[in-house]
This record gives C-alpha cells, sequence and structure tokens, in this order.
C-alpha cells in the first residue's frame, strides 16, 4: 500500500470540492478537511496558488520571469511562450520552400563530411550505468560486509558512494578492486526498514568517470521478517 | 474583456474553432493567470531561469489542452493541477531517485517493535489511524512537508526551496520530527491495543 493508498480515502474532495469550499459554495466539506491531512494540504495548496502571494525575496525572481514571459516593449499582451505558435497559419509555400532549403543544405552539408573513420584511436569508450552490481541486493537479513560489482576494463580505481534515499550521503570510499569491505559504522547505521541506496563509479588513471552502475537499493529486513 | 469571467473567455475563443494562441480572449486568459504558474514554478525551482522554462511550460501545456477543459471546476481550478502535476513531474525527474519513500513512510506508520500496522488492520481502520497520527501528532509545517515528501514524493531540498523553510537543515528538520512523533504515536497505540 502506498503513502497515497494509506492516507487518501474513497471520501476525499476533488480539486472542484476543494475550490467549492474556498469559495463557500459547499461548507459542509470542512469537516472532513478538519480530520483529513491529505485535503488539508490540498486545500492549503490550492489556496496557496489562487493567493499568488508573493514574499519580499520572489518579487525580483517574479518581476524578471514575468518580464520575460510577456515582452515589456509591447503594450498588448504577448508572451514568449505564446511566441512558440504561429499568430496565422503560415502559408504552406512558405513551409515547401524552408523544407527544400533544409534538403539541399543538408546534402551540400554530407558532401563535405569525411567518412567514419575505421582507424582504432585505443580510446576506451564505456557507457554509462553499466557496472553490473553483484551483492548487495534488495532486502537483507543482515547488514552487508562488503560490496561487490563486475570488474570494469581500463578501470583503475572504484568509488563506492551509500546514500539515503533523499540523497544524502551516508558513506562512500574508494578501492582498486571490485569490492569494498563495509566498516563496522556503517553497517550500524543500516537500521531495519529503512532503505538504502548505493551505487558504484568506475574511475580511469585520470580520475575520469568511464561507467557507472544504477543507484541500488537494499533495506535489513526486520528480525521478524527473516 | 475584462469583465468576461475565464470560462465565458474560453467559450468566446472557441467560437471560431480551435482557440488560437493570438486570440484577444486567450491572451487575456493567460495574462490574468501567468502570475500564479511563475510564482509557483519559481518555489519548485532551483533558480529563475528554470522557473521561467518551467513557466513557459506549463502556460504552453495548458493552451494545447485548452480544448478539453470542461468546466467541471473553474479555470484556475483546472490550470492549478496541470501546474501542480507538471511541478512534481519536474522535481522528480530532476532528482533521478527511485521510488521507495513509500516504503519508508509504511515504516514510519508501523509499530516499532512489531510486525507492520497493515499485518494486523482493515484497510479502512489503517485509513482512519494514519489520519489521526498525522492530524494529532504534526505541527502544521510537519505535516505540509510530510505531505510532500511522502504523497508527493519531493525531494527534501526541493521542499525546503517551495516553502521557504530558512532553518539549518531545511525539510530534513521536520521531516526528523515527524518521524519521532509518528513513532511516539505508533508505540502509544501499541501499548494501548496489547494491554
Amino acid at each position: 500500500m502506498s503513502p497515497e493508498e494509506l492516507t487518501r480515502g474513497e471520501d476525499c474532495l476533488t480539486p472542484a470540492d476543494l475550490e467549492a469550499l474556498l469559495e463557500g459554495r459547499l461548507p459542509e466539506a470542512q469537516a472532513h478537511v478538519d480530520k483529513c491531512p491529505v485535503c488539508e494540504y490540498e486545500l492549503a495548496s490550492l489556496r496557496e496558488f489562487l493567493a499568488e502571494k508573493a514574499s519580499a525575496t520572489e518579487q525580483q525572481d517574479l518581476a524578471w520571469i514575468e518580464a520575460r514571459l510577456r515582452p515589456a516593449a509591447q503594450p498588448v499582451v504577448r508572451r514568449k511562450w505564446l511566441s512558440w505558435f504561429p499568430s496565422a497559419p503560415l502559408p504552406r509555400f512558405a513551409f515547401t520552400c524552408a523544407a527544400a532549403l533544409l534538403v539541399v543544405a543538408g546534402s551540400l552539408q554530407l558532401r563535405h563530411m569525411a567518412g567514419p573513420s575505421l582507424e582504432d584511436n585505443h580510446s576506451v569508450t564505456v557507457r554509462s550505468s553499466q557496472i553490473r552490481i553483484l551483492a548487495p541486493s534488495g532486502d537483507l537479513d543482515t547488514a552487508p560486509v562488503e560490496f561487490s560489482w563486475e570488474a570494469v576494463p581500463h578501470a583503475a580505481t572504484y568509488e563506492v558512494v551509500l546514500t539515503e534515499v533523499d540523497g544524502t550521503q551516508l558513506w562512500s570510499n574508494r578501492t582498486t578492486s571490485s569490492k569494498l569491505f563495509t566498516p563496522v559504522s556503517i553497517q550500524q547505521q543500516m537500521l531495519p526498514r529503512k532503505s538504502l541506496l548505493w551505487r558504484v563509479r568506475a574511475l580511469d588513471g585520470q580520475g575520469v568517470v568511464i561507467a557507472e552502475s544504477s543507484p541500488e537499493r537494499i533495506r535489513l529486513l526486520p528480525a521478524a521478517e527473516r | 474583456m475584462q469583465q468576461l469571467s475565464d470560462e465565458e473567455l474560453i467559450s468566446r475563443s472557441r467560437s471560431g474553432g480551435a482557440a488560437s494562441p493570438s486570440d484577444p480572449y486567450v491572451e487575456e486568459l493567460f495574462r490574468r493567470h501567468q502570475r500564479k504558474v511563475a510564482l509557483w514554478c519559481l518555489r519548485y525551482s532551483a533558480d529563475r531561469e528554470e522557473a521561467l522554462d518551467l513557466s513557459q511550460e506549463v502556460l504552453a501545456q495548458t493552451f494545447r489542452r485548452l480544448d478539453s477543459f470542461q468546466g467541471n471546476s473553474k479555470f484556475s481550478t483546472w490550470l492549478y493541477t496541470i501546474c501542480r502535476n507538471h511541478c512534481l513531474n519536474h522535481v522528480k525527474s530532476r532528482a533521478a531517485q527511485p521510488d521507495t519513500t513509500g516504503e519508508e513512510a509504511l515504516s514510519f506508520l508501523a509499530a516499532p517493535d512489531g510486525g507492520p500496522m497493515e499485518d494486523q488492520l482493515a484497510r479502512r481502520d489503517q485509513l482512519a489511524l494514519a489520519r489521526s497520527w498525522i492530524r494529532d501528532s504534526l505541527e502544521e509545517t510537519e505535516r505540509r512537508v510530510f505531505m510532500m515528501h511522502f504523497m508527493d514524493e519531493m525531494p527534501l531540498d526541493a521542499i525546503t526551496r517551495a516553502l521557504g523553510l530558512t532553518n539549518a537543515s531545511g525539510a530534513k528538520a521536520f521531516i526528523v520530527s515527524a518521524r519521532r512523533k509518528l513513532g511516539e504515536a505508533a508505540r502509544r497505540w501499541r501499548l494501548q491495543n496489547e494491554s
């Protein structure tokens, strides 16, 4: 069950209901809002949006944005985003000419371009997210004593990073092998039911990242579920 | 034209077929609401340049979907749902983190020394219990931060910006205190129900 399912009930209010409540057309909905944190939150968000009340620090940025959404030189409203659309249907021949020009220009460019080189320059090209993680992964009975992954050709060092799910870094270390032992202090931070993420990056001799794993979720199971 | 409601502007813009962005009724409609969109996007962005891009995307998306507006709510409420969803998607895609916060929230709402609450209660009871814990245990800002993080799955730094939190650790401090309070509420509930 997701948090939203856990907290949002079938009796929760729709945006139209929230609007009616704000405007005094549905006062009976207030009783539900008083007991429902989800609808209280949704109502506060809608009220905040409609109020468009900017703080002093927001005023400057807001003025900057609005000036660009709506060019100041024009007294008649014509926002920048509107210019993404043609104000009137362009004549068909204009599109035809543009397309023909693109084809001609593209052909000329291709003529002057060299073909793909077959020369081997011995450079290493490794796609990101290529490191395959071996362990740990998923739900665990005990805190992992080491992190391991498949070695990457031409990697000089590997960097392991352990984070909380919100991105807060808990620990990071480097190694030259394809595994890294977990310090006891870090094992102790792995509390039951608390999800953590770890990832590993491979670096070449110059310290350039040449490959990276996807973030791997781990979670220590509580004793009752092992 | 300024006396016309938003819904009347939309209706008139449709009178000649599909709405055009250069239609004066459409221009008036968006002129009225672009500040709301810009301010909301500003709160969900790292800087004003990003907020500008986000605002333009929201306005363009709203225009593209204008034909599907059915008037079940006011235009401003409809715009709010588009703007809110677009900003949330933007924040979540920028964070690029897997969705594991749901499990985290459930573990907060679980009894600390036993099995998860959902093992013991029917869904309807879980709902009432979760609502009561959140409502009765948390302060207003804690509730807001909790909902943004666990229901909307917003990263903590984005919540700190969106709410303009000025304390040293931002939204994280509110999550920590919410976690503690909900844990205490769960413990109390367990004690009462075991005795």
